[in-house]
């Protein structure tokens, strides 16, 4: 009995140490590839450009749209809390510094959660269900590098650039707002550029660099770690996108708290 | 095609991206390397407790400039704090070819003139403003040395004076007045009250006063009926014609002064006064005169009386004649 129990435990923290493990070993693998970007054909910038494309110009709207509703919404809850005690002006604060922040480049990463990470583990997922993998591996490619790189170059590029499209929808979204409290667009905009600085801007972005690379790398790992058959790459999509939302928040928190330190 | 249509895509993601990011940063703070700014300084003695870097300077309301700086002098305990201020703010002044010395020429002179910088609230969020105005108080000045030794390390920088907040003002204020109210001793005013209205009930109860307030009620009475009595009297009608009379009265009284003012004109008083004053100088003039003949007549009247007093006693005088003194009657 007492042996039984002690195979269970055992089983249980060699299980438990595996799942931390491989992650780490498939971090290892990513960033050993990388000095193979700057070989002869090790770039593959097709493929980068086709998730750019995907991941970035694409999300345009969506990104666009939904940040610029946030700022609204975010206006409206403010202004109604400040015009019981006559400080709507400060309603301008309250969205410039959370829509810079927090909610600017949380949003984009949120969209692309949805919109990348998931389709990253389904492509992946899908190429280990047809035997590509085990392709490329008996072709001595490292599937770990050649999937992964364009995916994180383009997520790198297009994140960054993506959290600005929301910072100025959400800006925007405020103003709307700001406009119907007889706060005029320039009064509104006149407040925007008094409270807000460059340093709160390039700090929100810096954010999305960290959001993109936790994006890619797991929708990928999840992809790589699909069961071999149609649920099991619909199950590693899912699963790319809780981790995905997890890791972001997480994240989120972590850069904050190392932001305050810093004053901002 | 599609190729073409997905480079196109990411070419305008992408510029479209960047050129967002510059007016961003372009917005967001970029902007002010480009604007001219110029130094001022003070030294506060009070708390600075809301008052912040990035803090607005506003001149009579408008915002001319913002805080740079903000440190302790520990030889005085005061706040230092330097502004950046834009003289772009002030029209008349830019027109004119260096921004900078046309500032701070009119600067100096406007200090002359009593401008002086204040700590203001900047709203309920306890968010404090440095305030540039021309207040009652003069303030201040901070120590020649210190303003010197600032002078030696910010050349360009220039030494305005501060004033105390209005709400440490207040505070002053406000403490003072309860200190002297706290000073006010309640408890014996209370027992000198009580003494007084116990002394003024026993006024009340005197009988006399009783009776005077009685009297006083009689009288008032009386004169209740007294009024009324006048009032049935003199009714409208009556009242009316009693004011004609008075009327005319007085219209008589009037045609009697002019009548008096043409009689005097006509008695020649100048004249009659100098005549009178003359007369009262030759009556001073004879007054000697005057006198000796009293003094003679009062001689002649004791003389009369002297022979009525020996006439009384010797009768007889008056045919035999006055005896010689020691002789037989």
């Amino acid at each position: 009995m007492a042996a039984e129990n002690n195979n269970r435990i055992s089983s249980f923290f060699r299980t438990a140490g595996v799942q931390i493990a491989e992650p780490v070993v498939f971090i290892g693998k990513v960033v050993s590839q990388f000095p193979s970007l700057f070989r002869k054909r090790g770039f593959r910038r097709k493929e980068m450009l086709y998730y750019l494309d995907l991941c970035g110009a694409k999300s345009i709207p969506v990104v666009t749209l939904i940040c610029f509703l946030m700022g609204a919404v975010l206006g409206i809850q403010a202004a109604l809390q400040m015009r019981k005690v006559g400080t709507e002006i400060f309603v301008v604060d309250l969205v410039g510094f959370s829509v810079l922040k927090e909610f600017g480049p949380l949003m984009v990463a949120m969209i692309s959660t949805g919109r990348a990470a998931s389709a990253f583990a389904a492509e992946i997922g899908t190429m280990k269900v047809n035997e590509e993998i085990s392709a490329l591996e008996t072709m001595g490619i490292d599937p770990a590098a050649y999937l992964v790189y364009p995916k994180l170059l383009a997520m790198l590029i297009s994140l960054p650039l993506l959290a600005v499209f929301g910072d100025a929808a959400g800006i925007a979204g405020g103003m709307l707002v700001g406009s119907s409290l007889n706060i005029p667009f320039q009064a509104y905009w006149a407040r925007t550029i008094a409270v807000l600085d460059q340093m709160t801007f390039l700090l929100g972005v810096a954010k999305t660099l960290v959001f993109a690379t936790l994006i890619t790398l797991a929708g990928c790992y999840c992809g790589f770690r699909a069961s071999s058959d149609a649920q099991g790459v619909g199950r590693g999509a899912t699963s790319a996108v809780v981790l995905s939302i997890f890791l972001v928040v997480v994240a989120d928190a972590v850069i904050t708290l190392l932001y305050s330190f810093i004053g901002y | 095609m599609n190729e073409r249509e997905q480079n196109l895509r990411i070419g305008i993601f992408a510029v479209t991206g960047l050129l967002l990011i510059l007016a961003m940063l372009f917005f967001f703070g970029l902007s002010d390397i480009f604007v001219k700014k110029v130094q001022l300084f003070t030294y506060f003695s009070e708390s600075v407790q809301g008052l912040n870097v990035g803090s607005q300077v506003k001149y009579r309301g408008v915002p001319v400039g913002s805080v740079s700086q903000l440190s302790i002098e520990m030889d005085s305990k005061k706040v230092f704090v330097i502004m950046d201020i834009e003289p772009r703010y002030f029209r008349n002044i830019t027109r004119s070819g260096d921004q900078e010395t046309a500032f701070f020429k009119m600067f100096e002179g406007e200090i002359q003139n009593g401008l002086r910088c204040r700590l203001e609230f900047a709203g309920i969020t306890g968010m404090k403003f440095i305030d540039l105005d021309y207040f009652a108080s003069t303030g201040k000045h901070a120590s020649a040395a210190a303003v010197r030794q600032t002078y030696a390390k910010l050349p360009g920088a220039h030494y305005i004076p501060s004033v105390q907040s209005s709400i440490k003002d207040l505070s002053g204020t406000l403490s003072s007045a309860l200190e002297r109210f706290s000073s006010i001793r309640f408890e014996d005013i209370a027992h000198e009250l009580e003494r007084s209205l116990g002394r003024m009930s026993e006024i009340l109860s005197d009988p006399a006063i009783r009776s005077a307030i009685n009297r006083i009620n009689d009288a008032a009475e009386h004169l209740e009926v007294s009024t009324s009595t006048v009032t049935r009297v003199l009714d409208e009608k009556r009242l009316t014609r009693l004011l004609d009379t008075l009327e005319k009265d007085l219209e008589v009284i009037k045609q009697l002064g002019e009548q008096l003012s043409g009689i005097t004109t006509e008695m020649k008083l100048p004249e009659s006064t100098a005549a009178f004053r003359k007369a009262l100088d030759d009556l001073l003039e004879s007054r000697e005169d005057i006198t000796s003949t009293l003094s003679k007549f009062n001689q002649t009247l004791e003389s009369i009386r002297m022979l009525t007093d020996y006439l009384g006693t010797d009768p007889s005088s008056v045919i035999k004649g006055k005896q010689a003194p020691g002789q037989k009657k």
